[in-house]
């Protein structure tokens, strides 16, 4: 992680600030503007006093103007809840710049919301839980305290988002849910996602592949064996001739996957950034993330 | 165009598939390598399938592309070939078929009586006029062969060159009386064609046949409106209660509608007193007229006998013997006249006279030549002489066999042995044998113990039929064969001799040192051996009178010498080794005249040859069939394959390149 995460970087991402969705109701304080009206001093509208109105927030001038009350309301800021899910089944240690990439996007992400005084919580999918060993984090010394622990996460068996974000609390419309993964996985994924657009929370899913998960650079009789499974006599691990006809075929399924997420992600609203680890993290996070539209 | 392989061994070259099959029984290595995930490979596989369905069949295509082309190349090594044939051409010729067997002399009178061309003369003629055709309208050669009863090139290739010579052979060209060889006339022909296939085959023959190639063309020169013939097909005399008949078949030809009659003149008939020949015998033969008598003739069976008077005989015309007996037609003017008469001979049986000494009265030695006779009376006459007398000196002159059997006065042989005759000597006494110079040395007489064994000695016809195990002999005088005295030993008694004999030009000697009275030798044995003697010593000269030519007759003889005289009456060959094969050339009488050793008078017997009996039917339809085969005769002109096998090694490579490496391109 010292690769990516050193103070110069952490220092780049204090210019950035996380772009959340106005509709989201939040926690007190915090530095996001919502739709609802709060008590800020950013004036934002006007409307019909009614019974039981505060009188307080009743604009003088106006009712000297038009000797009607009105009510002068202002902007709301509310600090959200950042929960970040990373995938740490064994695919995504198949290559150690794979896991630490993921471990380096989640932490810049983490740092963002720190930064921007959200609440931050890190989840490590194993299997059908989601494990949550930080806690809610807030604060920088917090968010530091943690990132020691973050890159010593063991990556085992295969993750189940549905039943991992089912068995973890997830607010009602309360922030912003990022899932790290390869999603070399079942059609269960989809299951999980809408599980988290349903409790209205702004979702980002980052697809990460390592560039030889891309492209894989090999050809000829080759015993594929799958990282989550390895009993050699299983029916994943499949004896192949890799042939450039397979790569092609192979390209156009990782292409094909992509565009399925894409597709799902548009149709739920959901922001999606597909990620290849050769990719410096500057870029994803400083170009990328601003085309998402994750940051400003 | 033929496909073919130089060098079929390098079909080998196959046994490198084994090799190939090794390497696809041994498994291959996969190398091992540890994805994030299986799935999206498995994916793509199956995408892969769905995309190229047949991609499952990959392998066993590569397999069988890599088969192909060992065995494309194993088929290099043997060297394919195509052989191209291409027709040859050697120019017009014409090759020419004559018939010359004895149909061939068919002829008709005209109405004036004058006779027509034979059918030779008029092929002549025509073979004329298609030599003029073929020589100087086509500018071609001329082969003609003779199909006469072997085969023979008259001319052969020749050209407008030897005009004259080609005319002058067929000038020269003769029909002969024999049956004509066509079916190796047409090998002949076919050697011709094999040279030339674009040869034309002309046949000129009396003779239809039965089917024809398209190289040949016939020309039947016969005439079923005008031609007739009448033969005598066989007559064989009969020794029928004491006298001769004579068994006749004759045959017509044609549409023949005639009565005629058959002449019969039977000459040198011996009654026992004088010779006499009864001539002017005919019977009348009636032919009618049926279509379907053409090719197979109409044959009548006939049985002449000197004694009928409804023929011209006489009933005190017995037949005992004849020297030959003439038939003939002679009212007629058939289409062939060589046919019309025949000769019949061996009615002259050989005579045999045997004078019988013994000191003792026996009826056994009679019993004995009975039977003798009885046996051989269709073939000769046994002329038996006994002298039982001991006071009477036989006769050392005039017979064939003299036998003496015991003890025999010594003045008998004052005037020497016999010349003329076979001398046997039955039981002779020792001094008999000493005295007479027989050419043995004389010992004791000897007891035959019961563990003595008779054997049969040198091979030799007079003891056919004999059994040396049934014989038994009691006692017998030890004889043995001075050197160099020629006899041969045929039955012993361990190591001396039961039986001699020798056959040395004047000398003929039989010698049997036991009595009989002293044997089990049965009368019907003694006349077996003693015909047996006869066979041996006096054999007919001929078994058989009738013959077609080129027939061979076989001669057997009594004497030392044969001398053939052929129907020309010339002496045309001396015949000394028996029996002697003599091949009957042309139709007629040949005479055998044979000379003896001994002091006797030369035999004289003659045969007839006749014409061919298949050629007197004018209008044969030959089952030979006239097929030339001309279409499958070609220069063959080779082409190597080996480019085309190397194309298609190289189209299969690149097959196998696709499949391999088709994600390639």
């Amino acid at each position: 992680m010292a690769s990516y995460l050193n103070s110069a970087f952490f220092n780049r991402l204090e210019t950035l600030t996380l772009r959340m969705q106005p509709d989201l109701r939040g926690f007190f304080g915090g530095k996001h503007l919502v739709k609802s009206y709060g008590q800020t001093v950013d004036f934002a509208d006007y409307r019909e006093y009614t019974i039981g109105d505060d009188i307080r927030r009743i604009d003088w001038n106006l009712y000297c103007r038009f000797e009607k009350y009105y009510l002068k309301l202002f902007t709301d800021e509310r600090q959200m809840h950042v929960q970040i899910f990373l995938d740490c089944s064994a695919s995504m240690d198949v290559s150690s710049q794979k896991s630490e990439y993921a471990v380096a996007l989640a932490a810049a992400l983490g740092y963002l919301a720190v930064h921007n005084n959200d609440k931050v919580s890190f989840h490590f999918i194993r299997g059908q839980r989601a494990a949550d060993p930080f806690g809610i984090i807030v604060g920088r010394a917090s968010f530091f305290a943690a990132m020691g622990e973050l890159e010593r996460q063991k990556y085992e068996s295969e993750a189940d988002f549905y039943s991992a974000f089912r068995s973890t609390p997830i607010g009602t419309s309360d922030g912003l849910t990022v899932l790290i993964s390869d999603f070399f996985t079942d059609e269960k994924w989809k299951s999980a996602v809408s599980y988290l657009c349903r409790k209205k929370r702004q979702v980002l899913l980052i697809h990460l592949l390592t560039p030889e998960e891309a492209d894989p650079g090999f050809l000829g009789r080759t015993q594929l064996i799958d990282s989550e499974v390895p009993e050699l006599a299983d029916r994943r691990n499949v004896r192949v001739r890799v042939t450039k006809a397979l790569l092609e075929a192979y390209k156009e399924v990782i292409d094909e996957m992509r565009a399925d997420i894409k597709a799902f992600s548009i149709s739920h609203g959901i922001q999606f950034l597909p990620v290849i680890t050769s990719r410096p993290i500057e870029k994803v996070i400083f170009d990328d993330l601003f085309g998402v539209g994750l940051i400003k | 165009m033929i496909f073919q392989w130089l060098l079929p061994l390098g079909f080998l070259g196959l046994l490198s598939l084994a090799a190939l099959l090794l390497i696809y029984i041994l498994k291959p290595k996969y190398q091992q390598r540890v994805v994030a995930s299986s799935i999206p490979w498995l994916l793509a596989i199956k995408k892969r399938k769905k995309k190229f369905p047949f991609d499952r069949f990959s392998n066993i295509i590569v397999f069988l592309c890599q088969v192909a082309i060992f065995t494309a190349a194993a088929m290099i090594l043997a060297q394919p070939t195509l052989v191209n044939e291409e027709m040859v051409n050697a120019g017009n010729e014409r090759i020419i078929i004559l018939d010359a067997g004895m149909n061939m002399h068919a002829t008709f009178a005209e109405y004036d009586g004058t006779y027509n061309l034979t059918r030779f003369e008029k092929a002549i003629n025509e073979i004329k006029a298609e030599i003029d055709r073929v020589l100087y309208e086509e500018d071609g050669t001329i082969s003609i062969i003779v199909a006469e009863k072997e085969p023979r090139f008259l001319i052969e290739d020749m050209g407008r060159d030897s005009y004259t010579e080609i005319v002058t052979a067929l000038d020269e060209a003769e029909c002969s009386y024999s049956v004509p060889d066509l079916e190796g006339a047409v090998l002949f022909a076919q050697e011709k064609v094999n040279v030339n296939p674009q040869a034309k085959v002309e046949v000129f023959s009396g003779t239809d046949f039965g089917y024809m190639g398209d190289a040949v063309t016939v020309h039947n020169l016969s005439n079923t409106a005008h031609e007739w013939n009448i033969a005598i097909m066989s007559a064989v005399p009969s020794y029928v209660d004491n006298e001769y008949i004579f068994e006749v078949d004759v045959a017509a030809y044609g549409n023949v509608s005639k009565i005629t009659n058959l002449y019969i003149d039977i000459l040198g008939v011996d009654d026992g007193v004088e010779v006499k020949d009864f001539e002017g015998m005919k019977l009348p033969v009636t032919f009618e007229v049926d279509s379907n008598h053409l090719e197979k003739g109409q044959t009548q069976h006939l049985t002449l006998k000197a004694t009928d008077t409804q023929i011209g005989g006489n009933a005190d015309w017995l037949v005992p013997s004849f020297r030959e007996a003439k038939l003939s037609f002679r009212d007629i003017e058939d289409s062939i006249e060589a046919d019309n008469h025949i000769s019949v001979f061996g009615g002259e049986r050989d005579e045999v006279k045997v004078q019988y000494y013994s000191e003792r009265r026996n009826m056994f030695s009679f019993l004995t030549f009975y039977t003798m006779q009885e046996s051989m009376r269709r073939t000769r006459d046994i002329v038996f002489d006994p002298v039982y007398d001991i006071d009477e000196i036989p006769q050392s002159k005039g017979f064939d066999f003299y036998i003496y059997e015991h003890d025999v006065p010594l003045e008998t042989f004052d005037g020497g042995l016999p010349d003329d005759g076979v001398l046997i000597f039955f039981d002779p006494s020792p001094e008999i044998l000493e005295s007479l110079n027989l050419g043995v040395e004389v010992g004791n007489y000897v007891s035959v113990e019961e563990d003595d064994v008779f054997t049969r000695g040198a091979s030799n016809p007079i003891f056919a039929n004999l059994d040396p195990e049934d014989i038994t002999i009691s006692e017998y005088l030890q004889i043995k064969p001075t050197a160099g005295s020629g006899y041969s030993s045929l039955l012993n008694c361990g190591d001396d001799p039961l039986l001699l004999a020798k056959k040395e030009g004047a000398s003929q000697v039989v010698i049997l040192p036991f009595s009989v009275n002293q044997s089990n030798l049965a009368f019907t044995a003694l006349a077996l051996l003693y015909r047996n003697i006869l066979e041996y010593y006096m054999p007919l000269t001929l078994t058989e009178y009738n013959y077609q030519i080129d027939e061979t007759a076989t001669l057997n003889c009594k004497g030392v010498r044969i001398d053939v005289t052929d129907p020309e009456g010339e002496k045309v060959e001396e015949l000394r080794e028996f029996p002697a094969e003599y091949e009957l050339s042309e139709i007629g009488t040949y005479t055998f005249t044979t000379l003896f050793a001994l002091n006797k008078p030369s035999e004289i017997r003659s045969v007839f040859v006749r014409p061919p009996l298949s050629e007197s039917s004018l209008f044969q339809v030959a089952d030979l069939g006239l097929i030339i085969n001309n279409e499958d005769i070609f220069a063959k002109n080779t082409k190597d394959m080996f480019l085309i096998f190397a194309c298609i090694i190289l189209a299969l490579l690149f097959v196998e390149w696709i499949l391999q490496f088709k994600d390639i391109i």
